[in-house]
């Protein structure tokens, strides 16, 4: 919830400060085409996928890799400077952020790192399970993660796991329910007890978890070959499919309304 | 895009062998090929725009979304119409599959590297810095299973495809 306040609190800012912007940048030079502005320095960093390997939190850039946790300060923004190295042991698939603590996705589950001193990360508890692909997301007290399964992760075991998170040092698995083929994953932004799941070929899932022990399947898009999703506060998803990248209106969570397609050519 | 490529790969492969039917090589197994560098590694530019074709990792940054061509570059779309997202450049980034973007520099794994970019002007991003081997070459695919063991006399390698092996003798 103080996730979703920060990213509403930052489009607020954002926005506010790109419409001053544009006021002062129109007039001045090549009025042909009105395109985006990022000129603002103070602007903060975006909003990645669940794939990703990258994340920016505070001032430090975070990169996963095989076998590293790199750490690198952006006090001088044009020459990033390695503060930390871990080399975890085990291969990681996805970093994400909230609240102070890093949330990797490993093959062998996900660790929990404590940044509130981003010089030394330290881990504060790890959820084990089963050998496979794993990103994961959290909102608040929940975390959410999926299992892929089959020859290509090891294991054989297809899931969405829902993860109490309230007590940090020791996650528990409350709900679990049975995937396809599943990738990316990521809560709505208007409503923090639906999740979607991108459920490769099996398509773009909704998932109520207002009762986090018995999800609820709420939508499903057997159409879209859904790999990642980004949720913003505008109420825009946006979903990168096997055929592109697709754009809708989720006023209504489980309504979506396509707005575009960035096709594959 | 994955799974297109698999029945790429199985049709090519199903062809080859029907028109081949005496071959007698029956030890073709599904597996992942290395993708090797071709560039130099400091290849860093930007270009107009470029189709979309194997997309990795998005990103939002403000009015910008950004879409990793993966192991070759970002696409940059101006995205304050969702309705319709135009794209102002491409940055090409030899071996590029992930990044992050803070206060408009983006940065950027350019195989062993990492590259800032300065995307305050999207429509023509310019290269700030690199730093030098920072990253590690994963000699290995992501997915479990049978691949072709890394030549290093090829190049870098900067990622992996699904392809019928012979013989392979590296596993995961």
């Amino acid at each position: 919830m103080k996730n979703l306040k920060n990213i509403l609190a930052v489009a607020c800012i954002s926005a506010a400060i790109i419409s001053c912007e544009k006021e002062e940048v129109t007039p001045v030079e090549d009025s042909s085409t009105p395109v985006a502005t990022t000129k603002n320095a103070q602007a903060g960093p975006g909003i990645g996928g669940s794939l990703a390997q990258f994340t920016i939190v505070e001032g430090y850039l975070y990169t996963i890799d095989y076998k590293t946790l790199n750490i690198f300060s952006l006090s001088n923004p044009d020459m990033p400077s390695l503060s930390e190295k871990i080399d975890m042991g085990v291969g990681m698939e996805t970093v994400f952020h909230q609240d102070g603590y890093l949330y990797i996705g490993a093959n062998d589950g996900v660790h929990i790192y404590d940044i509130s001193n981003p010089r030394s990360p330290m881990e504060v508890s790890d959820y084990e399970h089963v050998t496979s692909c794993d990103p994961v997301v959290a909102n608040g007290d929940i975390a959410v993660a999926t299992l892929r399964g089959g020859t290509e992760c090891g294991g054989n075991l297809s899931q969405l796991d829902v993860i109490d998170i309230s007590n940090i040092y020791s996650p528990e698995l409350v709900g679990e329910v049975e995937l396809s083929n599943p990738y990316g994953l990521g809560f709505s932004s208007s409503n923090a007890n639906i999740v979607y799941v991108c459920d490769g070929y099996d398509g773009l899932k909704a998932y109520d978890i207002s009762n986090i022990t018995d999800p609820q399947l709420i939508m499903t898009m057997s159409d879209l070959e859904a790999l990642d999703i980004i949720s913003t506060a505008d109420n825009n998803l946006i979903v990168l499919t096997t055929t592109g990248v697709h754009q809708f209106d989720a006023t209504n969570p489980t309504q979506l309304v396509e707005k575009s397609v960035i096709q594959i050519q | 895009m994955k799974k297109t490529i698999m029945i790429l790969t199985v049709l090519i492969g199903a062809v080859a062998l029907s028109s081949c039917k005496k071959k007698e090589d029956n030890s073709k197994v599904e597996g992942w090929k290395p993708i090797y560098s071709t560039t130099q590694n400091s290849e860093v530019e930007t270009k107009a725009s470029q189709p979309l074709q194997n997309p990795g990792r998005i990103y939002v940054y403000e009015n910008l979304l950004l879409v990793n061509e993966k192991a070759k570059g970002i696409h940059i779309y101006d995205n304050s119409n969702t309705n319709s997202p135009v794209e102002l450049s491409f940055i090409s980034i030899p071996g590029n599959l992930d990044f992050s973007v803070n206060d408009g520099k983006l940065y950027a794994d350019n195989i062993n590297d990492m590259v800032i970019v300065d995307i305050s002007n999207p429509t023509a991003p310019t290269y700030v810095n690199r730093i030098e081997d920072i990253f590690p070459t994963q000699q290995f695919p992501d997915e479990f299973g049978a691949f072709e063991c890394v030549d290093p006399s090829k190049g870098q390698v900067v990622g992996w495809e699904k392809a019928m092996l012979v013989n392979p003798k590296c596993f995961r």
